[in-house]
């Protein structure tokens, strides 16, 4: 599964998070655009990178071949 | 306290949010100190004492926001649980009620599984009518949204009985800020204006739910107001402005609610729909009333009382295009779900014998190619349809309509490459009239069709996925049902056994409850199909009798499909002869009724079964007139069965693979490597098995007859094939070795035997005959 479409997968805040921090934000700044404290900010973003690794190298059928 | 030496002291606190100051002094030293390692909860949003935040603000402890789960995350999560897959819409409905909130979940499957609306039907687990919330969820939301005074409580009101609701009709906007501020409503600008709803859906639902009916009518009346006010402008409040008409009261027009009806009709909301056509019957709206009124039964499902309802019309017709609308309405219903061709043909032939107009004329020319299609085959459909395209005279909307009609059935006649040149014309993906979802998804699914037809099975599986996530996300049953055949169907065209069986029972189960194209016996057929391909013969069986019983009698198209179906069934329970007669009459069926496309699957299947001798001959005459590669890899593989010729079957199985028919690639190595076995070349044979052994990793579920052969030849051993893919991708023996912690030795003795089992001499071959 590509990156991109990986992404799309994870949950909304994660998703966020990341392409958030694809795009140059530091961790106050995601914090403030997400609504979280900033203290979350390190792991929100461990846990998303762990759950889009896991996507990526996912190829798993789901219902006939892909979800 | 006593504990054991050097084992950690693990300190837990739910809640830490409610300890007392001291004892949040204490848990910070113990943790803060090394004494213990700490795991505590804390309620977002509540204040928590200074000696609990520090931990996380001064002391570097890690902060875990917990976040709603993914759609994804949901379904697997659901799927555990439940220990079992569940019907698409089903997932869906949980998923966009919970918004991933574990707790939610948890709770709407427990009330669903205690109140048994949540029931597991051939193999799926399906939620039977409205997802409803129990007292405990209740309880649990309401405690959420928290004390309320009561403009809190009057804003919340209005904004579930209106929502998405234009913050100026709030008349209070501190109110409306702190309720935002605390998470309960949530704000989002739609052009000019900013628009309030829930956060979370099922707050709108206790809140709803806690009204009393008076109340909740004069709020609604209320709405219904301030939106007249405003003109009812968008194109969403007239179907918003109509029912809270219907429930607050207060002038309303016929026109208005017959308007709505057809908008709730389109919004895959019958229910509504009927409701809102009965009061505009009662207000007097006349024939257009009465017509909407219909289709909204019909909607529902009872296609008998629907379609008599639209005889009583007939006469009432006062002009062309009137006729035109009831007449090709009440003959598809008569033709489909019905069963009765005969009166379809009938009420058709009448209508165009009063009717002069051409887009009229064009909209029943339609409905007859779907009649001739069923009594007669496509090539009589394609005659009666076909010139409607053309015809600069027709509307647009008619013509496009025509198209997809054409569409479906040049693929089914064998001219896939001039379907879907004849779809890129006019079915140029989602720029269609109007945009209205009916025409979207009949141009997707013909498309899909073709596709398959045409061999592109990836682009063809593709589409079918689209489809059917549309259908599931906009709650359109009544696409739902083709749409999750069609993604079955190509699924199991790409040798995705397990997934396309459940595809199809999916489709069986929506099929079931909402049917109006009389599509419930091809999917049955289908099941069986795949159901015997997974080897599972008792559900192919039951699936076959299944579908004779709701087939209407007479129906060849129905007749062939169930006999296809009968033959895998016969197969499963190890009948070939039996398999083998009942592949031979569905593809003559479909052959004399000029349905090429499936004839090509229905003998080719024959071949599948052990009739390479019956069906060669069949499929070499096809392949000279049925358009695309992929019949010419059928009539290949029927001719080298037939010829017993091994080497052509693996240039058959390439062809296959190329075209994403892993499981036909399979089978044809498979065979190649009995082939090569009899005729004492064995390492030819173990090549051909172990090559066919990685095209069934792709084939999950799949076992069928010409597989059976594949039980001779050893499979390797996961270590075996950890190590072979390993130096088939370059790595040295002494670099496995140090990998897998194992002897330079060990690592030589296991790839000598794997060559050996695949009749190979060296690792440069490693890569071809794994299919890496």
């Amino acid at each position: 599964m590509n990156r991109e479409r990986a992404i799309d997968q994870l949950p909304e805040t994660h998703a966020a998070a990341i392409r958030l921090r694809g795009r140059g934000f530091d961790d106050p700044a995601i914090a403030a655009r997400l609504s979280v404290p900033p203290e979350a900010v390190p792991e929100l973003l461990r846990i998303a990178d762990e759950k889009l690794a896991a996507l990526v190298a996912d190829n798993s059928d789901a219902k006939g071949t892909k979800r | 306290m006593e504990r054991p030496q050097r084992e950690p002291l693990v300190l837990c606190v739910d809640d830490a949010h409610l300890l007392d100051p001291a004892s949040a002094m204490l848990v910070h030293q113990v943790i803060a100190d090394g004494s213990a390692v700490g795991f505590l909860t804390v309620r977002s949003g509540e204040p928590a004492p200074d000696a609990v935040t520090a931990l996380w603000k001064d002391d570097g402890c890690a902060f875990l926001e917990l976040q709603p789960l993914s759609r994804e995350e949901t379904s697997s999560l659901l799927e555990s649980e439940l220990r079992g897959p569940l019907e698409g819409r089903t997932e869906h409905a949980l998923w966009q009620a919970s918004r991933g909130v574990p707790l939610v979940l948890g709770e709407l499957v427990l009330d669903g599984l205690d109140r048994g609306v949540l029931v597991e039907e051939l193999g799926l687990w399906c939620w039977h009518g409205e997802l409803a919330i129990g007292r405990r969820l209740r309880e649990l939301v309401a405690a959420r949204i928290g004390d309320l005074d009561h403009l809190a409580c009057e804003a919340l009101e209005l904004v579930a009985l209106g929502e998405p609701l234009s913050s100026s009709w709030l008349s209070d906007p501190e109110t409306v800020d702190s309720l935002v501020r605390r998470g309960v409503l949530e704000a989002e600008r739609n052009g000019r204006r900013l628009e309030l709803r829930f956060a979370h859906p099922l707050q709108g639902e206790v809140v709803r739910s806690e009204m009393p009916a008076t109340r909740a009518a004069r709020l609604q009346r209320e709405l219904a107001d301030a939106l007249d006010a405003t003109g009812a402008r968008r194109s969403g409040d007239v179907l918003r402005l109509a029912t809270w008409r219907l429930e607050g009261g207060g002038e309303v027009s016929s026109e208005l609610l017959v308007l709505a009806a057809r908008r709730a009709q389109l919004s895959f909301a019958p229910e509504l729909a009927e409701r809102l056509a009965r009061a505009a019957v009662e207000l007097g709206g006349g024939l257009d009333a009465s017509y909407v009124l219909a289709r909204a039964r019909a909607g529902q499902g009872d296609f008998e009382e629907a379609e008599s309802m639209l005889g009583t019309l007939e006469g009432k017709a006062g002009s062309d295009a009137e006729r035109a609308m009831i007449a090709e309405t009440r003959a598809r219903w008569l033709a489909g779900p019905l069963g009765r061709g005969s009166d379809a043909a009938t009420t058709i032939a009448r209508a165009r014998a009063a009717v002069e107009d051409r887009s009229s004329q064009a909209k029943l020319a339609l409905a007859e190619g779907w009649i001739r299609f069923r009594l007669g085959g496509p090539s009589q459909a394609l005659a009666a349809v076909a010139p409607t395209v053309e015809d600069a005279a027709v509307e647009t909307s008619v013509r496009t309509s025509a198209a997809a009609f054409c569409v479906l059935m040049l693929a089914q006649t064998g001219r896939p490459l001039e379907a879907l040149a004849l779809a890129n014309r006019w079915l140029p993906g989602s720029d269609l009239p109007n945009g209205n979802p009916s025409a979207l998804t009949e141009a997707a699914f013909a498309r899909g069709v073709a596709l398959m037809m045409a061999g592109q099975l990836e682009l063809a599986e593709a589409t079918a996925f689209e489809l059917y996530e549309t259908a599931v996300e906009s709650d359109d049953d009544e696409l739902l049902g083709r749409a999750a055949w069609l993604y079955g169907v190509t699924s199991l065209n790409g040798g995705r056994v397990d997934g396309s069986l459940r595809l199809l029972r999916e489709s069986v189960t929506v099929l079931r409850e909402l049917d109006p194209r009389g599509m419930l016996p091809w999917a049955l057929a289908m099941v069986a199909q795949a159901a015997a391909q997974a080897g599972n013969a008792d559900e192919a069986s039951s699936a076959v009798k299944a579908a004779q019983a709701v087939a209407p009698s007479g129906s060849w198209i129905h007749t062939a499909s169930i006999e296809m179906g009968r033959a895998w069934a016969s197969a499963a329970e190890g009948a070939l002869s039996q398999a083998q007669r009942s592949a031979l009459v569905a593809g003559e069926i479909c052959l004399e009724r000029g349905q090429l496309a499936a004839a090509v699957i229905d003998f080719h299947d024959l071949c599948r079964l052990g009739g390479s001798e019956l069906a060669a001959p069949r499929l070499a005459k096809l392949a000279r007139e049925v358009e695309g590669d992929w019949v010419q890899a059928c009539a290949d593989h029927a001719a080298a069965l037939v010829a017993r010729d091994a080497v052509s079957l693996e240039d058959v199985a390439r062809a296959f693979e190329e075209v994403g028919t892993f499981l036909f690639a399979a089978e044809a190595l498979s065979e190649a490597a009995m082939t090569f076995r009899n005729k004492g070349r064995m390492s030819s044979a173990r090549s051909c098995a172990a090559r066919a052994q990685a095209l069934l990793t792709r084939c999950a579920g799949a076992s069928t007859p010409a597989l059976k052969g594949m039980e001779e030849f050893d499979e390797l051993t996961p270590r075996e094939r950890e190590i072979a893919t390993l130096a088939a991708r370059g790595l040295s023996n002494k670099a496995i070795a140090a990998r897998l912690v194992i002897s330079v030795r060990t690592v030589e003795n296991q790839l000598q035997r794997t060559y050996r089992k695949l009749g190979i001499t060296s690792r440069d071959e490693l890569l071809t005959v794994l299919g890496l």
